[in-house]
């Protein structure tokens, strides 16, 4: 088996900005990517994009003159970007290839006028299950079962928000209070627009191959479907199949949860890193309203938790944003966050989920464990 | 690809359901006696030889929210549930009230289809106590 290493990174801003197109948006994260690999060579392309039209990654990628090699597009909803870098690591692992791109583009706004329209040949999203909903009920859960407050709900958004300020290229960079979040137009009870990740057009890109010295190390990675999710769950959805991936995840680094310095993780609502941050370990099961509230997972703090000021900040188009996660874990861990930066981050995490299959506990989980050399 | 609207008049995977009085039709594994809303051949749980059956038409709301942004064409604000019904699975339904959210632990019980052909749970008014809503088993 080989060693995995990132060889370069790059993302376009995330911004509402159809007008561009997928193409140009690849072209801005691919270049990055290929300077900062040193080399615009690769030997295959996983891609990632759920709502972005047949042939879409060809039509990019042919304008930066990758052609003639293979190329696989994944869709795995929330977490297609992450699943093409877990394909692609895995490709080098295991020797199938030496360099392989791995990007994920979205046009939302291309796409949708508003939110996501849920799929109407699945059973709830013919009954109208939008994400927010999901999410929504997830929130409406955990205040009566663990008396998971507003204010909790709130801190979340108000610290991802002013962590998003150092970051350039997110969408949304302003600071808010608790009490603006909470006033904030009701979507689903009991989210508030602000706790809610708005719809932005990017792309993001990794380069992978064989480890080198000064490589940020891929030391493990994995990648699950969610089991059934049904009557018998006492836990919201997405809780298990987050806890079961990040553990698949640890074991394969050879860490755990308290030896990483930094995390970047599937905000997409407030209430999904309070949950997500419990299956990964950080808190016990109903206490992650407690995290951000208290400050450990701010900047500064004893666990990080989106120092790029995640989903909410960046916004969630749905293809790039795993591949977001990677390039600021690895910006991180190369110490060139800038104003955002977790001193001495030495291992960092990255975890994307996503839905919208009902009846399962989400329709895939990637949790990547990375680390750097300095 | 962008999505492509299914004619309503073709495939509909929400719940079956039959009326007078309104209740959800289903399978049960004859082995481990596990629920399913899909008219599946064999038990996703054990593999067992299922047998179709009708679901108790009351349950226990797990959790329930109120969406209030237009979604496809729905026209807000839906208020949406999951509902653990008494002998069967969790099936997500819409609340009787549009306004009001289906709380955690609350007893609901099943009064047909919305307009729109979505299962529509009507919430049992108890004394709300401080207490956890929720039960036992979910504790």
């Amino acid at each position: 088996m080989t060693g995995v290493g990132i060889r370069g990174v790059g993302t376009s801003t995330f911004a509402k900005q159809p007008q561009r197109g997928a193409p140009a948006l690849v072209r801005d994260a691919v270049a990055e990517a290929f300077a900062d690999a040193g080399s615009a060579h690769v030997d295959a392309v996983f891609a990632g994009t759920v709502f972005d039209g047949p042939g879409t990654v060809q039509r990019c990628l042919q304008t930066l003159g990758i052609v003639g090699v293979p190329v696989v597009t994944v869709e795995n909803a929330c977490a297609s970007g992450t699943t093409a870098f877990h394909e692609a690591v895995e490709a080098v692992r295991l020797g199938r290839y030496e360099r392989v791109l791995a990007v994920g583009v979205e046009t939302m706004n291309h796409t949708f006028a508003g939110s996501i329209v849920p799929e109407d040949t699945d059973r709830e999203g013919r009954s109208g299950m939008a994400m927010p909903s999901i999410y929504g009920m997830a929130a409406a859960r955990y205040g009566a079962e663990f008396g998971t407050t507003p204010e909790q709900l709130a801190a979340v958004a108000v610290k991802n928000y002013r962590h998003g300020v150092a970051n350039p290229r997110a969408a949304r960079r302003r600071e808010v209070s608790i009490n603006e979040v909470l006033a904030s137009r009701m979507i689903a009870d009991p989210l508030t627009v602000l706790q809610c990740c708005g719809m932005s057009d990017a792309a993001a890109a990794a380069v992978v191959g064989p480890a080198r010295a000064g490589d940020v190390a891929v030391r493990g990675t994995a990648l699950r479907s969610g089991g059934l999710w049904d009557h018998r769950s006492s836990k919201v959805w997405g809780w298990d199949v987050v806890h079961d991936t990040a553990t698949a995840a640890f074991e394969a680094a050879g860490v755990g949860v308290a030896d990483v310095d930094v995390f970047e993780v599937h905000d997409a609502f407030t209430i999904g890193e309070i949950v997500t941050t419990e299956a990964l370990g950080l808190a016990p099961l109903g206490e992650g309203g407690k995290l951000a509230a208290e400050g450990i997972t701010a900047l500064g703090g004893e666990s990080p938790v989106n120092p790029s000021g995640g989903l909410l900040s960046r916004g969630h188009p749905l293809g790039a944003t795993g591949l977001a996660q990677i390039a600021e874990i690895t910006w991180q861990l190369r110490g060139r966050a800038a104003d955002r930066q977790v001193e001495g981050a030495r291992l960092g995490v990255v975890e994307t989920m996503g839905g919208g299959a009902a009846g399962i506990d989400g329709n895939g989980c990637v949790v990547a464990v990375l680390e750097g050399s300095c | 690809m962008a999505p492509v609207s299914v004619e309503r008049t073709g495939f509909d995977p929400r719940p079956r359901l039959r009326t007078d009085p309104p209740a959800i039709e289903g399978v049960r594994c004859a082995a481990c006696v596990h629920p399913s809303l899909e008219p599946v051949t064999r038990c996703p749980v054990c593999g067992g030889e299922v047998a179709p059956t009708t679901f108790a038409s009351t349950g226990t709301v797990f959790s329930g929210t109120v969406l209030r942004i237009p979604v496809g064409d729905r026209t807000p604000p839906i208020s949406l549930a999951y509902v653990d019904l008494d002998d069967g699975p969790r099936v997500l339904g819409h609340g009787n009230d549009p306004e009001q959210a289906l709380r955690p632990g609350q007893r609901a019980v099943l009064v047909g289809r919305t307009a729109e052909g979505d299962p529509c749970f009507a919430g049992e008014e108890t004394e709300r106590s401080g207490a956890r809503p929720v039960s036992e088993e979910d504790a």
